[in-house]
C-alpha cells in the first residue's frame, strides 16, 4: 500500500506544485510578517495557510479525476481491493497537508517572526440596558477562556463624594473607580452562556459608557502555531473523506467533488447550524481569528472526526454497478 | 470435490435491452477458451461490463470467479507514469495472496525492454500490450477479453495467441467477425448463440 499512496501523493505533489507551493510560503510569511506588508498577526499567516490547503484539496479532486480517466478506479473494484486505493489516496493527501503545515511551522520557527507587540485584542460587544444599574453583554462566538468585559463607568449623576463603587454578579463583586477601566474576567460559565449580567449598587448611579464597552481576548502566542496547525490539519481530513465519499459513492466529477466538500465543510462555520458539530473555530483565520481560535470542544472535534472516518468507511465499499 | 465454474450467466438481460430482449446464459469453467463473435453494437462491450461488474443486468444472475482480468476495448492507461511503476501500483492493488510477479506478466508481452519508458511515450500497440499484461496480474482466473487484437501487430498476435494456450485461467473473447480473432482459440460462437 505504500507503493500506492507514494504514487498518489507524487501525483498530487508534482514538482511544480512543490515550488508553487514554497513559493506561496516565502510570499505567506512576507505577507503576513514583515514590518511594513503584514498585520505581524498568526491570523494572518493561518489565513494564508488555510487557502493553501484548500488548493491542495482542489488538486486531490484533480488528481482523483484524473486517476479515474486512467482506469485505476475500475482496477479498485475489478481486484476488489477498494479499501487499499481509498486508504492510500487519504494517506496520501493528508501527508501532503501535513508537509505544507510543517514547512509552514518550520518557516515561522527558522524566523521567529516579531508578532503584534499588543497582546490583547479588543473586540465589540453587544450591551443592553436591563435597568438603570444592571446592564447585559452577549456575544456570538466560543470565545477563550480567560476572556475579558473592558468597561468604562460614567459616574457624572452620582451622589456628590461617590468615586468608587462596584459592580456584581451574584456573590462575586469587584471595585469600580472612577475614571478608570474596569475589567471583568469573564469564568467558564460565562464564556459558554455567551452573556452576562453585571450589576451596581443603585445608590450610586453610575452609568456604563456603552459605545466604548469591549470584549478583551488575548492573542494566542507564537508557541500556540503548532495547535493551531494541527487544528487546520483535522479539519481538512474529514474534506478529504467528504470528497472521496462523493466522488466514488455519488460518482461525482473529481473537480466537482472537491469544491463540494469544501462547499460542505464550509457550513460548520454558520452560526446556530444543527447540521455539523461546531468545528469552524478549527480553521480560525484572519485579522480577528483570536476570538474563536482554539474554542472548539473536544466532543465536537472528535465527533467531526468521526463522520470523517464513516465516509471513509463507506467510500471504501465496491462500488454499485452502473445502470447504463 | 468439484471446481465451482469461472462464470455462470443465468437468464441474464441487459440493462440497456428492453423487456423482450432475449436473455443470455453460458457456462464456463476454468480453463475453457472461448470466443463470441457479434457484429458493432449488438452488446458484446455491455455483456463483458457486466460480467465484470462495473454495469447492472437487468435481470438474471451473474457469477464469476473473483479473480477476474479484463482487456477493455478502450485501454485506459496513466499515460504520465514508466510501464515499470504501472505494474508495481497494479501488484499493490492486488490481494495479497495471489499477487505473482509484474516481472513476468511484462514478459508475456515483451514489454521488459520498455520497462522505463512512459507509457504515454509508447505507441498504441504496445500500450494494448500493456493493456493485455495487466490482464494476467494477479493469477486470475477469468480472463475477459474486449477485442483484444485492436493495435496488435502479426508479433502480437502471436504473443497473444501463445499466452492464451498457456493459460489455466477461463479466457472470454469479444470480437466482431474476421478480425483475426478467430486464430487465438478453438472454440466460436455467435452472440446470438448465447441466448
Amino acid at each position: 500500500m505504500l507503493n500506492l499512496s507514494t504514487a498518489v501523493f507524487r501525483q498530487l505533489l508534482s514538482w511544480p506544485m512543490l515550488l508553487s507551493g514554497a513559493l506561496w510560503l516565502a510570499l505567506a510569511y512576507n505577507l503576513s510578517f514583515d514590518e511594513h506588508l503584514g498585520a505581524a498577526s498568526l491570523g494572518a499567516f493561518l489565513s494564508y495557510i488555510v487557502l493553501a490547503l484548500s488548493a491542495l484539496i482542489l488538486r486531490f479532486g484533480y488528481v482523483l479525476q484524473q486517476r479515474r480517466q486512467q482506469g485505476w478506479l475500475r482496477q479498485d473494484s475489478l481486484r476488489g481491493t477498494t479499501a487499499r486505493a481509498v486508504i492510500s489516496e487519504t494517506v496520501a493527501a493528508m501527508f501532503a497537508l501535513l508537509l505544507l503545515v510543517v514547512c509552514s511551522q518550520l518557516i515561522v520557527l527558522a524566523l521567529s517572526p516579531r508578532l503584534n507587540v499588543q497582546s490583547e485584542s479588543h473586540h465589540i460587544v453587544m450591551s443592553r440596558v436591563e435597568s438603570d444599574n444592571s446592564w447585559s453583554f452577549a456575544w456570538d462566538d466560543n470565545i477563550p477562556a480567560g476572556s475579558k468585559l473592558c468597561l468604562t463607568f460614567d459616574f457624572e449623576n452620582s451622589p456628590k463624594g461617590v468615586f468608587e463603587s462596584y459592580i456584581a454578579v451574584k456573590e462575586l463583586s469587584a471595585p469600580v473607580i472612577a475614571g478608570e477601566i474596569f475589567y471583568w474576567p469573564l469564568s467558564a460559565d460565562n464564556v459558554l452562556d455567551r452573556t452576562i449580567t453585571l450589576e451596581a449598587p443603585a445608590e450610586h448611579n453610575i452609568s456604563l459608557i456603552r459605545p466604548i464597552a469591549r470584549l478583551v481576548i488575548e492573542r494566542p502566542p507564537i508557541s500556540a502555531l503548532p495547535r493551531l496547525l494541527l487544528n487546520q490539519l483535522l479539519f481538512f481530513f474529514t474534506v478529504i473523506a467528504l470528497c472521496l465519499f462523493i466522488f466514488r459513492r455519488l460518482k461525482v466529477n473529481g473537480n466537482l467533488a472537491s469544491m463540494g466538500a469544501l462547499a460542505i465543510s464550509s457550513l460548520t462555520n454558520i452560526k446556530g447550524s444543527y447540521l455539523f458539530p461546531d468545528v469552524g473555530a478549527l480553521v480560525a483565520s484572519g485579522l480577528r481569528f483570536e476570538r474563536t481560535a482554539l474554542t472548539t470542544s473536544n466532543i465536537a472535534l472528535f465527533t467531526w472526526l468521526a463522520i470523517g472516518a464513516i465516509l471513509i468507511y463507506f467510500s471504501c465499499k465496491n462500488p454499485v454497478a452502473n445502470k447504463k | 470435490m468439484t471446481t465451482p465454474p469461472a462464470l455462470i450467466l443465468e437468464n441474464v438481460r441487459l440493462a440497456w435491452q428492453g423487456a423482450d430482449a432475449p436473455l443470455i446464459s453460458i457456462k464456463a469453467q476454468v480453463g475453457d477458451k472461448l470466443l463470441v463473435l457479434g457484429s458493432n453494437g449488438c452488446g458484446k462491450t455491455t455483456l463483458a461490463e457486466t460480467i465484470c461488474g462495473y454495469l447492472q443486468a437487468a435481470n438474471g444472475t451473474v457469477g464469476r470467479s473473483s479473480r477476474l482480468g479484463y482487456v477493455a476495448q478502450q485501454p485506459k492507461l496513466p499515460v504520465t507514469i514508466s510501464v515499470e511503476s504501472y505494474f508495481g501500483q497494479l501488484v499493490s492493488l492486488c490481494a495479497d495472496s495471489v499477487v505473482n510477479d509484474a516481472q513476468q506478466c511484462m514478459n508475456l508481452f515483451g514489454l521488459t525492454p520498455y520497462a522505463k519508458r512512459k507509457i504515454g511515450d509508447l505507441s498504441r500497440g504496445w500500450q494494448q500490450r500493456i493493456n493485455l499484461a495487466q490482464a494476467w496480474l494477479g493469477d486470475p482466473r477469468l480472463i475477459i477479453l474486449d477485442e483484444p487484437q485492436t493495435a496488435l501487430d502479426p508479433d502480437g498476435m502471436t504473443s497473444l495467441r501463445n499466452v492464451i494456450a498457456d493459460s489455466n485461467a477461463c479466457v472470454l473473447i469479444f470480437s466482431p467477425p474476421q478480425t483475426g480473432c478467430e486464430t487465438l482459440v478453438d472454440t466460436h460462437i455467435n452472440y446470438s448463440e448465447l441466448c
